[in-house]
C-alpha cells in the first residue's frame, strides 16, 4: 500500500477501496516505525486523523478533488497552527504559530491530510541537514550518508515512503540537491509562484517553496492546488490559474534541450557524468533535440549567492531577539545583554556564520562593493539564461557533482559544503523553475539526479519533459531496501 | 587584506551576538576564506548593469491600507517568553 503512487491512492479513495483514515493511519505507523531516520520533528495523530475523517466525508459526499485524502507533510520552515514550527532551530523550539502558511492552507483546502513537520537544516541553511538543532536526518539509501539539505527531512521521508509527498523550500538548491541524494522528484517553481506567506524567511529574494514526491505528474497535480497569487506576499506574481499537467500528453518531440558546457567540467564524478549522459540520450531517443549552450557566468553563482543569501539572512534573522517569541536566555543584566545572549545561545553555527558575513557586507562603506555588486552580477547570470532560452526550451545537466556524501565529511569545512550547490545556485539566482529527477545509481547504490531547468513560468513544459523521461525509464519507481 | 579577530568582534557586536574567544578565532578563519571566494565576483565588469530587485522583474505588490487580521492577541501572547496583561516584559530600560 505504501508503495502506491499518489494517482493510485487517489483512484483507490474515489473508488472507496480504502479510506483516508486508513491511509493516514498506515503512514503515521510508518513514521513511528522509521523514526530512526529522524525525518519528522512533530506529529499529532489526533489532528491528522481528524483531517482524514473530514476528507472521507468529502469523498462520500462527492465533493472531493484528486488530492482529497492524500497525506502530505511540511518542511518545518512552513508555519502551522496544528504542529510546532521550529525551522530546525533551538530559537523556535516551542513556537506555535497563530496562523498557517498559505501553502499549508492551500493544500489543506484541497483536502490533503497533514501528517506533521519535517526536519531541515536550521533556518534552511545547509546542504546536508547536519545543521539541524534536532540532529541530522539519515539517507534511507545508506544511513551513513546525508540526505542532502536543507530539505533533508522532506527528501528522506518521501524516499522511505513515510509520506507520499512533502513540501520543501529552495534558496540555493535545497529542494533539488536532497531530491537527487534521496532518489526522488523535487521541483522548485518560478520565484513568485509559491506564496512565501508563513514560510520562515532566510533570503527573501531567493526563497521559494516547492514540492517533493515520486514523479513529475504528481508534482503537477499538487502544484495545481498549491501555487497561485497571494496578496499576503508582496513578491507573489499575479497570473491566471493554469493546469501544470497540460504538457503530460503532448507530443514534445521537437523540443530543444540545452546542455550547458560549463556543467560538465572536471569536477563532476564520473559515475554521475555517465548517468546524466545516458539520461540525455534517453531524451534524444524520445525525439527531443540536444543542443550545446553556454552559461558563461555560472561559475560566479556561488560567490554571488554567498553575498546575497547571508545579507538577506542577517536582515531577516534580526527579528529573533527573545522579546516577543522564541528562545530567551536566562541571567542577564539589561535588555542589550538579554538580546545578545539570546541570539548567541539560540542560533547554531551556520546561521551565526551567515549573520556575521551578512552584517559585514551590509555594514557602512561595504554595501556597494558587496550586496549591490552581487545583485549586478546576478543580472549577468539572468542574462545568460535569457540568451540560452532563445535557443532551447529546457536546460538539462547534473544536480550535484557527486552522490550523497558521508555524514561528518563536510560539516567542518563550510567552503566545501558551499561548493555542493554549484549546479543548483544559478537557477535559484535567476528565479527560474528547476527540478531534479532520479536518473540512475552509483556503483555503491546511491541515487543520481538529473537537473532540468525551464524558462520563467514554464513549469508545465518542464514537468512535461520530466514526465516523458519518466515514461521511458523506471528510476523514479525504485525504493531503498529495508523500508517495508 | 583580511579581517582581524577584533574586526570579527566588532561585526558580532553589530549583529547583537557574543561568542567565546575560540569561536571568534574560528570565525576569523572561516569568514576570511569565504570573503576570498567572494572576491572573484568583485572583479567582474558590471558598468551599466542594473542590480536585480525581483528575479522576474515584478514590482512590489501593494495592498489597500485596511485592517485584515482577526483578533489574535491571545495566540500571539502565548508565544511570549514573559508577558503580563498582554505586554511583553523585558529587563528595565529606564532608571
Amino acid at each position: 500500500m505504501f508503495a502506491k503512487t499518489i494517482l493510485q491512492l487517489s483512484q483507490g479513495l474515489q473508488d472507496r477501496q480504502f479510506s483516508a483514515v486508513e491511509i493516514a493511519t498506515l503512514f503515521l505507523d510508518r513514521i513511528e516505525k522509521f523514526s530512526n531516520l529522524n525525518a519528522f520533528l512533530d506529529i499529532n495523530r489526533d489532528t491528522s486523523l481528524k483531517q482524514a475523517k473530514a476528507a472521507d466525508k468529502r469523498l462520500a459526499e462527492r465533493r472531493a478533488n484528486p488530492l482529497t485524502g492524500i497525506p502530505i507533510a511540511h518542511k518545518d520552515i512552513f508555519v502551522t497552527t496544528d504542529f510546532k514550527s521550529t525551522a530546525g532551530s533551538k530559537m523556535l523550539a516551542n513556537y506555535k504559530s497563530p496562523f498557517n502558511a498559505t501553502i499549508v492552507d492551500n493544500l489543506q483546502s484541497a483536502g490533503m491530510v497533514s501528517l506533521g513537520k519535517l526536519n531541515c537544516d536550521e533556518f534552511a541553511m545547509g546542504s546536508s541537514n547536519e545543521n539541524s538543532f534536532y540532529g541530522p536526518v539519515l539517507n534511507p539509501w545508506d544511513k551513513e550518508h546525508v540526505p542532502g539539505g536543507s530539505s533533508g527531512g522532506s527528501a528522506a521521508a518521501v524516499s522511505a515512503r513515510l509520506v507520499p509527498a512533502a513540501t520543501a523550500t529552495d534558496t540555493g538548491g535545497s529542494i533539488r540537491e536532497p531530491a537527487a541524494f534521496c532518489g526522488i522528484t523535487g521541483v522548485k517553481p518560478t520565484y513568485g509562484r509559491a506564496s512565501r506567506w508563513g514560510m520562515i524567511a532566510f533570503a527573501s529574494s531567493l526563497d521559494q517553496g516547492g514540492i517533493m514526491c515520486s514523479s513529475a505528474e504528481e508534482a503537477g497535480l499538487i502544484f495545481n492546488s498549491m501555487l497561485g497569487f497571494d496578496s499576503q506576499d508582496s513578491t507573489s506574481v499575479d497570473r491566471p490559474p493554469e493546469n501544470f499537467n497540460r504538457y503530460i500528453d503532448k507530443d514534445l518531440k521537437e523540443l530543444k534541450i540545452g546542455i550547458p558546457r560549463e556543467f560538465f567540467d572536471s569536477n563532476i564524478d564520473n559515475e554521475v557524468r555517465v548517468a546524466i549522459q545516458a539520461a540525455l540520450q534517453a531524451l534524444e531517443h524520445a525525439g527531443m533535440n540536444l543542443i550545446e549552450i553556454t552559461l558563461p557566468n555560472s561559475h560566479l553563482g556561488i560567490p554571488v549567492y554567498y553575498v546575497i543569501a547571508p545579507a538577506e539572512c542577517s536582515s531577516n534573522l534580526s527579528r529573533y531577539d527573545g522579546v516577543r517569541y522564541g528562545y530567551r536566555a536566562e541571567d542577564h543584566e539589561n535588555l542589550t545583554e538579554m538580546i545578545k545572549k539570546t541570539r548567541s545561545e539560540g542560533f547554531g553555527k551556520e546561521p551565526k556564520r551567515r549573520i556575521m558575513i551578512g552584517t559585514y557586507v551590509l555594514s557602512q562603506g561595504y554595501y556597494d562593493a558587496y550586496y549591490l555588486k552581487a545583485q549586478q552580477v546576478r543580472q549577468l547570470i539572468i542574462n545568460d539564461f535569457s540568451s540560452a532560452f532563445l535557443d532551447c526550451d529546457i536546460i538539462a545537466g547534473p544536480v550535484t557533482a557527486e552522490t550523497a556524501f558521508k555524514l561528518g565529511d563536510k560539516i567542518k569545512d563550510p567552503l566545501s559544503m558551499y561548493q555542493s550547490d554549484f549546479y543548483t545556485i544559478p537557477a535559484s539566482l535567476a528565479g527560474i523553475p528547476a527540478m531534479s529527477i532520479p536518473c540512475g545509481f552509483s556503483s555503491t547504490g546511491l541515487p543520481i539526479g538529473l537537473q532540468l531547468m525551464g524558462n520563467y513560468f514554464e513549469e508545465a513544459k518542464l514537468l512535461g519533459v520530466a514526465h516523458s523521461y519518466q515514461k521511458l525509464t523506471d528510476w523514479h519507481t525504485k525504493m531503498p531496501d529495508g523500508i517495508s | 587584506m583580511g579581517l582581524s579577530v577584533s574586526d570579527i568582534r566588532k561585526i558580532a557586536d553589530l549583529a547583537y551576538m557574543k561568542m567565546d574567544d575560540s569561536e571568534y578565532e574560528e570565525l576569523e578563519r572561516e569568514i576570511n576564506s569565504i570573503l576570498e571566494m567572494i572576491a572573484e565576483m568583485q572583479q567582474v565588469d558590471t558598468s551599466n548593469i542594473k542590480p536585480v530587485s525581483h528575479p522576474t522583474g515584478e514590482t512590489q505588490g501593494l495592498r489597500k491600507d485596511q485592517a485584515t487580521a482577526t483578533d489574535c492577541t491571545k495566540l500571539v501572547m502565548a508565544n511570549a517568553p514573559l508577558e503580563q496583561e498582554n505586554l511583553f516584559l523585558v529587563p528595565k530600560v529606564i532608571d
